[in-house]
């Protein structure tokens, strides 16, 4: 093998892919327009909050202490002035997390809840004896009329509280244990209460309607209870909560979700976005090179050998420029957010060494699976064992990245080709694997490597001059025991 | 080459051929489509490998080891559709060894000698078929090989083309280099060749200089045509010298009979009926090798479909040679 005609099919390889419009834009300006986008959606997603809900409640207050806050608490003025004590906290928050950015974000929230419209509810009183299910049927009948011209006439729900939902009494006897519990002393409990919403009505709304209620039982039953409800609040609240890290330098704010959660997950989707991507590309001109028949002018001058070398290390190259890319720009912000000492210099190290690892791995079936087929469709059929084998550390980074010393990531971290991903999430947790342990995968990892390697080669040479009929699995077998 | 065999799956593509190309000849390599003629090609090129028998090129025991010293323009080929065209020359000639400016310099005369001096900017996708031919054709001899070899360089070509490819050919060949080319127009291979291999089935069924081939096969046909449209076929038919009449594309052809001097024959048939034409029809290479082919004791049907066959594959270069 020449290693200088693996270096121009590397190179040219490499100049018609990363060096082309799209993907220059693919790379670079997708990613920044996403990072601009982010701040936006915050945005967006705080105004854009769904149409206020309008309609009628009834209350079947059995316990008949409860409807007379209730109703008040669902009166518009009250659940829009609890919303902007809402939106103030998260905007306080924010500010701590986020800085001037944070702020930003918070004041629009809180800007936008001035303007957006709150629920109109219209709470009415059913008399004790009234007839539940005959209520009942009346939002069922009014499903099938058209809206009412006064939306706030519509029956949207009916709350029934029971007797005992602030008074203690023994709980209704079930018809049928006389028997089993004739001995036992009915203990007296408190009761709750039962809801019937309309479909389809917003969860907003039925979350503010839920917590009215609960929170109308639980102030009514402190006041029959005696005690100081302002007391209780006093007693059950915690203050803001500060968290602190202590470095080796003095105190910074709690870090641990990025360590435990961020970073790793951060670390195996570069890999696998990185992957993919020269992958794909190297898939694809592969197959470029077989329809337009050029391949056999490039076997005149270069082996097979040179030829799949060259584009394997050409399109790692791609996948590389985009990590040292995005890599920069993460450690860059990381420095500039004063983390960049959770960056530990050897996790770099395992980085670019697993990339070329998993690289490896999946170029070798792309490079098989390209040179078999004629063109991208035909591909698409033996493309999907390895998508499947690319989703995979997704199913896994949420068990892996809790406990990544349990004996799940530890077998995983063994079995290529999924291996680079776990071990780079093991690595980059705050409870890394013993250095031992991560040599030994990336040592499973170069014999994998090196056996798919050998198999796509022989796939490769025959597979490059082979037009027709697409080939499945078992022919790609065949040629790697011919070959 | 010695014994070479090549199969794919049931089918044999060459069986047993044996081959030497002295250095600086001009070879031919001819015969209908499917014959073998690429794969015995593409055998020499290590392309492909044969299932038994032995090779060397170039001294050496493959091609792989002398890649750089061959020109090679396959059937099937292509270019980079989104690769400009200076940019695709420079390529290939980077991967056979060629570097720096005077690789520029030599894709860019070259270009200019092939009338494409102005498409050097342009993406190969924008040539038509007949220009990526002749950019193709510059790929192969950028690097002056020693060998250069052709596999139907003249398909989809013009007749102005045809002509420009041809004389390049001769021109290598002058210079001294080696160069195999295969058609299965006959014709370009007549016009061409010192030397011509024919391949039939898998076999090599010619493999002489075209001089000794037609004195092999000197002419034992007259071809004639009565006057005024006249039929003088019953008359020639009848006379001592001539064995039998037939008609081919729709010339009535007598053959001469064993030990028959043509001029004898000539002058004894313009004397048998008014003639408008009488000529001794010199055998092309598609008439001998449907001679070889064919069973001497074959029907005519079968000499006419055989020859319907040839000239079916050859129809398009055929008609824009003439």
């Amino acid at each position: 093998m020449s290693p200088g005609k693996v270096i121009h099919v590397a190179k040219r390889e490499f100049v018609a892919t990363a060096l082309t419009k799209g993907f220059i834009f693919g790379a670079l300006v997708v990613p920044a327009l996403m990072a601009a986008l982010i701040p936006l959606v915050a945005v967006l997603a705080a105004s854009a909050t769904p149409p206020a809900e309008k309609g009628t409640v009834l209350v079947l207050d059995r316990s008949g202490e409860v409807f007379d806050m209730l109703s008040e608490r669902l009166s518009r003025e009250a659940i829009r002035e609890r919303r902007q004590a809402t939106a103030r906290r998260i905007a306080e928050n924010a500010q701590d997390v986020f800085g001037g950015l944070g702020g930003n974000i918070a004041g629009t929230a809180e800007d936008a809840v001035d303007r957006v419209e709150v629920p109109e509810l219209r709470v009415e009183r059913l008399p004790d004896d009234a007839d539940l299910e005959a209520e009942k049927q009346r939002m069922r009948d009014e499903l099938r009329q058209p809206a009412p011209e006064d939306r706030t006439r519509r029956l949207i729900g009916i709350i029934e509280v029971d007797e005992r939902a602030v008074v203690k009494g023994p709980p209704p006897e079930p018809a049928d244990d006389a028997e089993d519990d004739a001995d036992a002393e009915p203990t007296e409990s408190f009761g709750g209460y039962s809801a019937f919403f309309r479909p389809k009505i917003n969860d907003e709304a039925v979350n503010e309607i839920e917590n009215a209620v609960e929170w109308s039982i639980r102030e009514k039953r402190y006041e029959l209870a005696g005690v100081d409800r302002d007391y209780i609040r006093e007693l059950s609240s915690i203050g803001s909560a500060e968290t602190k890290e202590i470095t080796e330098e003095g105190e910074r704010s709690d870090s641990s979700g990025l360590t435990t959660f961020i970073i790793p997950v951060v670390a195996m989707v570069l890999i696998l976005i990185a992957t993919l991507t020269g992958g794909q590309y190297l898939l694809t001109t592969t197959i470029e090179e077989k329809s337009s028949r050029v391949v056999e002018v490039l076997l005149s001058a270069v082996s097979p050998m040179e030829l799949m070398t060259g584009k394997i290390l050409g399109q790692m190259a791609v996948g590389m420029s985009l990590l040292l890319i995005y890599n920069s720009l993460l450690i860059f912000a990381a420095i500039s957010f004063s983390y960049a000492d959770l960056i530990d210099p050897m996790l770099l190290v395992y980085f670019f060494i697993l990339f070329i690892l998993a690289y490896a791995m999946f170029a070798s079936m792309m490079a098989a699976i390209g040179s078999a087929v004629n063109d991208l469709r035909e591909a698409q059929s033996l493309m999907t064992p390895v998508m499947l084998i690319s989703m995979v550390p997704y199913f896994f980074f949420m068990p892996v990245i809790r406990s990544p010393n349990s004996t799940l990531s530890t077998v995983m971290s063994f079995i290529p080709p999924f291996s680079p991903f776990i071990v780079i999430m093991r690595v980059a947790s705050n409870d890394p694997p013993p250095a031992w342990q991560v040599w030994l995968a990336i040592g499973v990892m170069v014999l994998a490597a090196w056996g798919l390697m050998w198999a796509a080669a022989k796939v490769f040479r025959v597979g490059l001059l082979m037009f027709g009929k697409p080939p499945n699995l078992a022919t790609l077998i065949k040629w790697i025991r011919m070959a | 080459m010695r014994h070479v065999r090549k199969t794919f799956g049931k089918k044999v593509a060459v069986e047993g051929i044996d081959l030497d190309v002295p250095s600086g000849e001009l070879v031919g390599f001819i015969g209908p489509n499917g014959a073998g003629k690429s794969t015995t090609i593409r055998m020499i090129m290590s392309i492909l490998f044969p299932d038994s028998g032995t090779l060397s090129v170039l001294g050496k025991k493959s091609a792989v080891e002398s890649k750089d010293r061959i020109g090679y323009l396959p059937e099937e080929r292509g270019v980079y559709k989104k690769m400009k065209v200076g940019a695709f020359l420079k390529y290939m000639g980077s991967l056979k060894g060629l570097g720096g400016a005077d690789l520029t310099r030599t894709a860019d005369d070259w270009l200019e000698r092939v009338q494409l001096g102005d498409v050097r900017k342009k993406k190969c996708e924008e040539l038509s078929k007949g220009m990526q031919q002749k950019v193709q054709f510059i790929g192969c001899v950028l690097h002056e090989p020693d060998l250069i070899i052709l596999d139907e360089p003249f398909s989809g070509l013009d007749p102005v083309n045809m002509r420009l490819i041809r004389d390049l050919i001769r021109e290598q060949h002058d210079a001294g280099r080696t160069v195999i080319f295969s058609t299965h127009v006959m014709v370009q291979a007549e016009q061409l060749c010192d030397h011509i291999v024919m391949i039939h089935n898998g076999r090599k069924v010619i493999d002489d200089p075209i001089g000794a081939i037609r004195s092999r096969h000197a002419p034992r046909v007259v071809r004639f045509e009565g006057l005024n449209g006249a039929d003088p076929s019953a008359a020639v038919g009848g006379l001592p010298e001539i064995e039998r009449v037939s008609t081919t594309d729709g010339q009535f052809e007598a053959h001469l009979a064993d030990g028959v001097d043509p001029g004898r024959a000539i002058a004894s048939m313009t004397a048998a009926a008014p003639m408008a034409r009488v000529e001794l029809h010199r055998p092309s290479l598609e008439d001998i090798f449907i001679d070889i082919v064919q069973d001497s004791t074959a029907d005519a049907e079968a000499r006419a479909r055989l020859r319907a066959k040839l000239r079916a594959g050859a129809a398009a270069e055929e008609g824009a040679e003439s």
